[in-house]
């Protein structure tokens, strides 16, 4: 039975929007992760600053001063902490996403990396050839 | 003028287009890394197998799973790249006009190491860069 709650990763960074962009720069660059939440006061995601965002922002020359609510996406995916195995591979296939921000309740509750997903695919399905592999020597 | 070979990465994983699949994302995991460039015999890029290509495996029912699968099954080939004496403007360009978050570096066509996004977001977040 799969529980979407096994993919969430919950110590992720994450950053409000009147932060400097230069502290989004910082904390994309001392973690793993490639994009960072943007939340409000009561932690519900308002928004999304990307690696690539920062970096296409720095590139263009823009102030460097400038505030995370500037270069943020405000149309972004998320999924919900019920969401279905079928919901959330499909939702990496489909849009190309490396990254998902994951919310309870309308509330940050960590993000899922597509490489976490990955792994999750490959233990099950070795674990199914397992099982299958286990019948057959005890031929069932 | 920073040239891309400033920035190059060249200890990074590569794979061959003959490995078995499931050998080739054991790897990947074990590095860590999301995107692996698939390499000839003579260095050359045939292609590269990201984790894109991972998750299209899983949900193709035609290809996932089989026995005797090879990252050549699975790999996206005509793969962009860049010059090791590219300038880093060029790179960026490249990085941010691309879905792809790291981009092989060749000299005379032959594979060096790679430069990522945040490999170039660091430089750039450094006071000179």
């Amino acid at each position: 039975m799969f529980d979407i709650k096994e993919l969430i990763r919950k110590d992720v960074a994450f950053i409000d929007d009147h932060c400097r962009l230069a502290e989004a720069a910082r904390l994309v660059c001392v973690s793993d992760q490639l994009l960072l939440p943007v939340v409000n006061e009561c932690l519900e995601p308002i928004g999304v600053v990307t690696e690539k965002d920062v970096l296409g922002w720095l590139c263009a020359g823009r102030d460097r001063d400038a505030k995370v609510a500037d270069c943020m996406q405000t149309e972004f995916t998320t999924l919900d902490d019920s969401a279905g195995l079928i919901d959330v591979v499909y939702m990496f296939a489909r849009e190309n996403h490396r990254e998902i921000p994951v919310v309870s309740d309308g509330v940050l509750a960590g993000l899922i990396k597509r490489g976490n997903l990955i792994k999750y695919l490959i233990d099950k399905k070795t674990a199914a050839n397992r099982g299958a592999e286990k019948k057959m020597k005890c031929g069932v | 003028m920073t040239q891309a070979r400033s920035l190059v990465k060249m200890d990074v994983l590569y794979l061959k287009p003959e490995m078995p699949i499931e050998q080739a994302i054991g790897l990947m995991r074990q590095k860590n890394t999301t995107s692996a460039p698939v390499l000839n015999d003579n260095d050359t890029i045939a292609g590269i197998l990201t984790e894109s290509d991972i998750i299209r495996m899983f949900i193709s029912p035609e290809n996932g799973g089989k026995e005797g699968t090879t990252v050549r099954d699975f790999m996206t080939e005509g793969v962009i790249t860049e010059q090791v004496d590219s300038d880093i403007s060029q790179i960026s360009w490249c990085l941010l006009n691309h879905h792809f978050g790291q981009v092989p570096i060749v000299y005379n066509g032959r594979f060096v190491g790679v430069i990522s996004r945040k490999d170039l977001l660091k430089f750039m977040m450094e006071p000179d860069g």
